[in-house]
């Protein structure tokens, strides 16, 4: 009986050791985030929407973040293998009302884009849309509209 | 072994297991108490430190916001690695295969890298660089405009020496340590003290009880307190009171048996006498006499006579009994009073004598004579011829054997051949002897003794340094059965040398 409590000491001793000892992984709280200061734009990696921070002097109005989105990936993005499919023949965009929804209206017609170009601008106005007040008249749904044709609404697909 | 052997020698027993179950149940106690505590203190200590670090990088992380670029280029990472790093802490700032800061990549295992990309934040103990520290990662997460909150691709991981953490660990375990030695130290001198309040009572009772073995009847044991062995005391003087009781009792009733027999056999020898002396008168009328009544004149005068032997005998015996019989010693030629012994008895030519002349001793002679007039009429009455009857002499002592060629002693009757009116042949119940004779002899034997303290000084004063000094040296009177069949009885003599 009493050799048994004296292993049992022994053992409770081997296993708890001695010092500081290594440890699994503890896991706490959720991670921290916080606010961005710039136009968040969505370029392309691996054929995957990717959202970049760029930073800008104000928070950028849909139309501003559309027209950077147009313009293309900056030097440190194209190093970091970001990419565009979103022409710059786009340009000028404007903020138009197709009577249902937010529309931006594209100097091209939408039909010609990529379905990841329109998935680009979608999502690039979706954030930017944040910054800005809309007219009251403005319906939830979003359109790109040009040469006399829409296309929508048109929803920003999860990006990962 | 040995050594270990030799240490615990003084400690066997009752003290050993005493000591041994303190020492045990102290080292137990201590080992659980001051590990428990040890355990949980740890713990403690390490809980608030871990949560001091996070709770730091927490704050530190908060200063980073808002973020201005994404994905990080180099510079904005080391930015970042700037703001975290504080007084104690190294930094890495990770952004797919870029990182920037002093942090090791290899202190960082996969398993917290996983649950980092889980989206929480993680910290581990691991070992570095042979100091423990403790690594708490997170990534870097955006609050976008719309309040969705998206993972910024950017790990950031900051590593905490835990050294003086472990500095309050190591002492405390140092006192626990000391603590649990000290408590030994004051549990074995507890032991001792215990063992000796049990084991001094013990030892008071075994002494006691070796002394009432060794016959000591008034042995006692002082009576302490009254717990257990104060029980056992009172009961062992109790047992030995009755005991000495009963051995009183006994020895009173011994003493009175005996008496009764010496004054009976006293009283018998008056009437004895007078008896004797008419049998004398009419054994020589007896020729005469017409038959029967003169063969019953003889058979009456040969029952007195053995009557009156029996009665000497028996009061021979009281003698021996009642401490009172003395030797009267003498110088004598040992071949010499034997030839005397056998001539006196008619024996001579019945037995093969082998007694070498010059074979000095002190002796009582009467008690010789009867000792070998009792052997040799045993061993003619009841062995076989021939009967011998040897003398021989060894420094300190006379030996005289007589032997006989009948069938032995047997098995049974040899432990008892000594014994008072003991008789081997049980149908020879009216035997001629008085079956006392060997008893008789054998306490003549044994009266003979030398003090050999005297007799070294009577050595010392001739140069002879020669002899047993152990103590007194005692004559004795053994009976065996000869390997050639025939009982032999051998009688030794202790005696001192006189110088020549």
């Amino acid at each position: 009986m009493i050799k048994r409590g004296v292993l049992l000491g022994l053992v409770v001793l081997a296993c708890v050791g001695c010092g500081v000892r290594p440890s699994g992984v503890i896991s706490g709280l959720p991670a921290p985030s916080g606010p961005v200061n710039g136009a968040t734009l969505f370029l392309i990696r691996d054929d995957q929407l990717v959202p970049v921070l760029r930073a800008t002097t104000t928070p950028p109005t849909m139309v501003q973040a559309v027209t950077l989105l147009a313009q293309g990936p900056t030097q440190d993005e194209i190093s970091a293998a970001l990419r565009t499919q979103v022409p710059a023949g786009i340009l000028p965009v404007s903020l138009g009302n197709s009577g249902h929804g937010t529309t931006l209206d594209l100097a091209v017609d939408p039909n010609l884009l990529s379905t990841m170009a329109i998935n680009q601008i979608s999502c690039t106005a979706r954030d930017a849309q944040a910054n800005q007040i809309l007219p009251i008249t403005t319906g939830p749904e979003f359109f790109l509209a040009g040469a006399g044709r829409t296309v929508g609404p048109l929803r920003c697909p999860p990006t990962g | 072994m040995k050594w270990l052997r030799a240490f615990v020698a003084p400690f066997r027993g009752l003290r050993l297991r005493l000591l041994l179950g303190f020492a045990g149940l102290c080292v137990l106690t201590a080992a659980l108490v001051a590990g428990g505590m040890y355990v949980l203190a740890r713990r403690e200590i390490l809980q608030q430190s871990q949560d001091a670090s996070v709770a730091s990088l927490t704050r530190q992380i908060a200063t980073i916001y808002p973020l201005r670029t994404l994905p990080p280029t180099k510079q904005s990472m080391t930015d970042i690695a700037d703001q975290l790093t504080t007084r104690g802490n190294d930094v890495r700032v990770e952004y797919q295969k870029m990182s920037v800061g002093d942090l090791s990549g290899s202190t960082i295992t996969a398993d917290l890298r996983e649950v980092i990309g889980n989206g929480h934040m993680a910290w581990q103990r691991v070992d570095y660089d042979g100091t423990p520290a403790l690594i708490v990662g997170t990534e870097i997460m955006v609050t976008e405009p719309g309040q969705s909150v998206r993972p910024s691709g950017v790990d950031v991981f900051a590593g905490y020496q835990l050294l003086a953490e472990e500095a309050s660990i190591s002492q405390i375990s140092d006192i626990a340590w000391g603590i649990g030695a000290l408590a030994l130290l004051l549990a074995m001198l507890l032991g001792i003290v215990v063992a000796r309040s049990v084991l001094g009572p013990v030892r008071e009772l075994r002494t006691a009880a070796v002394r009432l073995g060794a016959g000591e009847l008034s042995s006692r044991v002082p009576v302490h307190g009254s717990d257990e062995l104060a029980e056992v005391a009172r009961t062992f003087n109790n047992t030995a009171q009755s005991l000495a009781e009963h051995v009183a009792e006994l020895r009173r009733m011994e003493a009175d048996a005996r008496r009764f027999v010496a004054d009976v056999s006293h009283e018998l020898r008056t009437p004895l006498a007078a008896m004797i002396a008419v049998l004398d008168v009419l054994d020589d009328q007896a020729s005469h006499l017409p038959e029967p009544t003169g063969e019953a004149v003889r058979l009456v005068s040969q029952g007195t006579h053995n009557l009156t032997r029996l009665v000497n005998d028996l009061i021979e015996v009281t003698r021996f009994d009642s401490g009172t019989a003395a030797l009267a010693l003498d110088h004598i030629d040992l071949a010499v009073a034997i030839r005397a012994t056998l001539r006196a008895r008619g024996w001579t030519d019945a037995v093969d004598t082998d007694l070498p002349d010059g074979i000095m001793a002190r002796v009582d002679p009467r008690r010789l004579d009867v000792i070998v007039a009792n052997l040799v009429g045993n061993a003619l009455r009841h062995g076989a011829p021939p009967v011998s009857i040897r003398l021989t002499a060894e420094p300190g002592w006379r030996i005289i054997e007589v032997a006989d060629n009948g069938p032995g002693l047997a098995a049974d009757v040899l432990p008892q051949v000594f014994n008072r009116f003991y008789k081997a042949d049980t149908a020879r119940a009216r035997s001629e002897g008085s079956g006392l004779g060997l008893a008789i002899a054998w306490e003549n034997a044994r009266l003979h003794r030398t003090d050999d303290r005297v007799a070294a000084r009577a050595a010392d004063r001739v140069g002879d340094r020669a002899g047993d000094r152990a103590g007194d040296r005692v004559g004795s009177l053994v009976a065996a059965n000869r390997p050639g069949g025939g009982a032999v009885f051998t009688l030794r003599l202790p005696t001192v040398e006189e110088p020549s």
